[in-house]
């Protein structure tokens, strides 16, 4: 029996249909990087440049106005009191992002020297820095964070403090791996064998190669802070009013639902926004940064 | 008691693991701690400018032997005397001055080298450490150690990543010789290598004993390979040497079995040689049970009674040759006693 | 009527958009029982031709000119039914590291099953009785345990007496070896060729086997075919190639390989010098032009093709005539390497 086994397909990648290849989650790490980079400049821009964009003073009473649908006037809407919601959208825009790209950096911070250090000392500093995780992941965090900031009271340090204090675990779990599996590498035992200093070999040799993911995983966590902040904020824990913060403002909205939706719904949005746009952001980058594969 | 013989020499050293053993196909002792003997009583020494080669298969403890000669695996017992001073005694500072003198080249080029730092800025790393050089000769030191691995001086400003594995492992060696080194411990440097790139690299070892007197260690699992770069040569077998001595006569006169069996398997480039008759069944064993007796009996053609008895140490044949073999060291005691069946 | 033919075989594989040759017009004929050896260095393409044969391509590779037909005439286009068909039964496969070729969360037994079930339809007892057959013509000497064993518990060379075991269960006409041996010590290495000489023979099997070792080559195959950046440079009988090697990179080869002789350790290993060149930056003409010594502007025009030699012995080069008189010498060592990037890395 005779068969030719060559055929002139390119395989299927050309056959299959350019929408069918998009439904199938077939983005490029590229375009997922562009669409959350801009979205998140979007907001970073819109954030900083709120004082400028914003048509009233967010905190302004101004009773005559009160639940005003969105308009020419006001295109957001008003809330109870009359302020405009597009301009406390815009502010709080700014707060949020300041507080979820600083929490999360302190986490990363802490966490990621904590398990540098226990892996590569090992030994009592794995123990006990292991230990330390363990405890701290055994409490869930937002009840963690509540109980903290009953007692030490409200204010935005205590809210990083929080923060901070719940958020290092993981990105310790993740650079202690890495840091393992570094440890045993040709080129770190070479530095062992050429006499260096171990301080000279964690953060010169070590640290630059086990960050990586935890920077991928930083992006990606600002989304989960965010969440955080907010649902603190609506607890009433964050930023006290007259301070502008969706998750505040959401919770103000409560009573208001059914007739003037829409000082829940953008506040809602934006938050919905800006974490698609991190989700995108983080994940592009996870893309970008891992090499090529065939 | 130290003997100041070599440049370097290795006392009765030891290594053992404890592990957890694999099930062991099926059989009962799965997952309990045992003993694994990487390296089980090994005795070298190596003259200042001449290469050792040590051969063997995997599980013999070569490479573990290698890693404890620079010290980068604590041994459980023994003693590695360089120059005289017990590198095992030395730690922190003072441990780290010595290191200069004994360096290490690994097998894989590509993940030797850090991969976030230039090989320019590697290699003058090395230099300020030790404080080799002043400060404004350091770039021309650097463009040095790069010659002298036959590598251009623009390699210094590349990243690992763009370089090839045959650069990549020069750069490797040039990152040895950096810190001026007698002594450089090579685990199986050309072992990943095409044929091409192999002849290079082997021949540049070479130059730079010729040139620079630099004492080497060449493990390896090429008989071929290794034969050509030593002047003398270790055969280990289940962490322990079982034949040594130069080069030549150990490959053309071999008095170990198990010598003499690697030597047939390996297949030569003649085409009018018959695929070579395979004289040594089953697997390398494992260092994890190791027999009681000659740990090579089980898998030895010529073995008898008296090797399950006894455990053969090694012993001087000839001047220089040593073998651990009761057929070449104790040939009557052990013609007594019967054959064993073959397997 | 050759078992297997190949003619004019080219592969391209896609990389952001552009296009690389990997195998650049190979041509080759194996007949039935016949042995093949085709020898390179990394990246010259050889495991990629394997795969093409067996159509295992990566996603970004494919065939895009060039025949292979099996057994005779082709036919016009052939379907996934027609590969099911070849693919483990009439042609069988085995891979360089038998502990990832083997499925790691599989039993031998179930491994081995599946195949038998797959390439011949018989199942249960059966087939766990043609497995047990198939484990002691493999030379296994308890093939009950191993059958209960994983992979995980296999030493590298019983793992590979089990993938030639998988391998040979529907007794194909044509075995391919992708560097079988070159994972296994050296003892093993020689149970396994031996064992593998002997199915041959029993099997009336043609073998192909691929690898960089020159010494298994030369003792494995009747016919060799060297391969360099993507196509063969020099093909014919073994004992011709080895004894009269006709293309400098052969002579090159042949000639930085340490065999265990005084005189070769006295005189030094030649070194070819460079590297080969990667699929990105192929020069226009002769691929080993820039590393070779007989180099002529000739060499740079054009590609070189494959012309008869002597009978049974093709060689692509324009100064085969004066390798054969004078041979060449590529010294040892006295250029520097040039300072090329590696761009990219092939497999």
């Amino acid at each position: 029996m005779s068969i030719a086994l060559a055929d002139t397909d390119i395989g299927a990648g050309k056959v299959l249909p350019r929408v069918i290849r998009m439904m199938l989650g077939r983005y490029s790490g590229r375009s997922k990087l562009i669409a959350g980079g801009s979205i998140i400049g979007f907001v970073a821009i819109v954030a900083i440049f709120s004082h400028v964009i914003a048509p009233y003073d967010p905190i302004k009473l101004n009773l005559n106005a009160s639940l005003r649908p969105p308009s020419g006037a006001h295109l957001m809407g008003t809330d109870e009191f009359g302020r405009d919601v597009f301009s406390r959208v815009l502010y709080s825009a700014r707060l949020d992002l300041q507080i979820a790209a600083f929490g999360t950096f302190f986490c990363f911070l802490a966490g990621s020297l904590l398990g540098l250090t226990a892996g590569f000392l090992g030994r009592v500093a794995d123990i006990l820095i292991g230990r330390l995780i363990d405890v701290v992941i055994a409490f869930p965090g937002i009840i963690v964070i509540i109980a903290l900031i009953s007692v030490l009271g409200v204010s935005l340090v205590n809210l990083y403090i929080g923060i901070t204090i719940t958020g290092w675990t993981a990105y310790a779990r993740l650079v202690r791996g890495e840091t393992l599996a570094a440890k045993g590498l040709p080129y770190v035992e070479s530095a062992r064998s050429l006499g260096y200093s171990w301080p000279r070999i964690m953060f010169r040799h070590v640290m630059p190669n086990v960050i990586t993911p935890a920077f991928i995983f930083l992006v990606t966590d600002m989304v989960g802070t965010i969440l955080l902040v907010t649902s603190l904020s609506y607890l009433g824990l964050g930023p006290q009013p007259p301070t502008p913060e969706w998750g505040a403002m959401i919770a103000e909205a409560r009573p208001f639902m059914l007739q003037a939706w829409w000082i829940a719904l953008f506040p809602g949005l934006a938050i919905v926004l800006t974490g698609v746009g991190l989700a995108l952001l983080g994940d592009g980058l996870a893309d970008a940064l891992r090499p090529e594969q065939d | 008691m130290t003997t100041v013989n070599g440049l370097i020499a290795v006392r009765n050293l030891h290594k053992v693991f404890r592990v957890r053993s694999a099930a062991n196909g099926g059989g009962r002792r799965a997952g309990r701690k045992v003993e694994l003997r990487a390296v089980d009583g090994v005795s070298l020494q190596v003259a200042p400018g001449e290469i050792l080669g040590v051969v063997g298969e995997s599980g013999c403890g070569k490479s573990t032997l290698a890693r404890m000669i620079v010290c980068l695996e604590e041994p459980t017992d023994g003693e590695v005397n360089f120059d005289g001073i017990d590198v095992l005694q030395l730690s922190g500072r003072a441990l780290r001055a010595l290191r200069k003198r004994f360096q290490i080249v690994f097998q894989d080029p590509y993940l030797s080298l850090n991969p976030r730092i230039k090989v320019g800025d590697a290699l003058a790393e090395v230099l300020r450490v030790h404080a080799i050089g002043t400060k404004a000769d350091r770039n021309d030191r650097v463009a040095d150690l790069l010659r002298m691995v036959e590598l251009g001086a623009d390699l210094r400003a590349r990243y690992p990543a763009h370089l090839s594995g045959g650069q990549r492992q020069r750069v490797g060696i040039a990152r040895a010789l950096a810190a001026q080194p007698s002594l450089i411990v090579a685990d199986e440097p050309v072992s990943s290598m095409d044929v091409s790139v192999q002849a290079q690299i082997l021949n540049l070892i070479r130059r730079l004993r010729s040139e620079l007197g630099i004492a080497w260690i060449f493990v390896g699992h090429d008989l071929s390979v290794v034969h050509y770069i030593a002047d003398r040569i270790a055969i280990m077998y289940l962490g322990r040497i079982v034949e040594e001595g130069p080069a030549d006569l150990v490959f053309t006169s071999p008095l170990h079995p198990y010598t003499k069996g690697l030597l047939e398997s390996a297949p030569k480039p003649d085409p009018r040689m018959k695929i070579p008759a395979a004289p040594l069944q089953g697997d390398p064993p494992s260092p994890i049970n190791i027999p009681t007796g000659c740990r090579f009996a089980r898998r030895c053609p010529i073995a008898r009674q008296f090797c399950l008895d006894h455990d053969p140490d090694l012993r001087s044949h000839e001047p220089a040759h040593t073998v651990a073999c009761w057929a070449a060291t104790e040939p009557a005691a052990w013609e007594r006693t019967e054959i064993l069946s073959a397997r | 009527m050759s078992l297997l033919e190949i003619e004019d075989l080219v592969v391209e594989f896609t990389l952001s958009r552009r296009r690389y040759r990997v195998l650049d017009g190979v041509s080759l004929q194996l007949e039935s029982g016949g042995t093949l050896g085709i020898v390179g260095e990394s990246g010259s393409g050889k495991s990629m031709l394997l795969r093409t044969i067996m159509h295992v391509l990566p996603n970004r590779a494919a065939v895009t000119s060039g025949r292979i037909s099996y057994a005779g005439q082709n036919l016009a286009r052939p379907g996934r039914e027609v590969l099911a068909r070849i693919r483990g039964r009439e042609i069988g496969m085995i891979l360089q590291d038998p502990m990832t070729a083997l499925n790691p969360v599989l039993s031998v037994e179930q491994q081995i099953v599946e195949a038998i079930g797959a390439t011949r339809g018989t199942k249960g007892s059966a087939a766990r009785g043609r497995a047990m057959e198939l484990l002691r013509m493999v030379e296994i000497a308890d093939p009950q345990r191993i059958m209960r064993a994983y992979p995980f518990q296999l030493s590298g060379g019983l793992a590979q007496r089990v993938s030639i075991a998988i391998a040979i269960s529907a007794e194909p006409r044509i075995l391919l070896a992708d560097e079988p041996t070159t994972a296994l010590d050296v003892t093993v290495q020689a149970q396994i060729l031996r064992l593998l000489s002997d199915l041959r023979k029993r099997l009336h099997m043609a073998l192909v086997l691929v690898s960089h070792d020159m010494a298994v080559v030369a003792q494995a195959c009747e016919r060799v075919a060297v391969m360099y950046a993507g196509s063969f440079v020099e093909r014919g009988a073994t004992t011709d190639i080895f004894e009269a090697p006709r293309h400098p990179y052969t002579v090159g080869l042949l000639a930085s390989i340490p065999t265990i002789d005084a005189g070769v350790k006295a005189a030094g290993l030649q070194a070819i010098p460079g590297t080969p060149p990667t699929f990105g930056d192929l020069p226009a003409g002769c691929r080993f032009e820039p590393r070779c010594p007989l180099a002529t502007d000739e060499c740079r025009q054009d590609r070189v093709p494959l012309i008869a030699a002597a009978v049974d012995h093709d060689v692509a080069c324009l100064h085969h005539a004066i390798v054969a008189e004078r041979g060449v010498h590529f010294g040892a060592n006295d250029r520097p390497a040039p300072s090329q990037p590696a761009v990219g890395t092939t497999q």
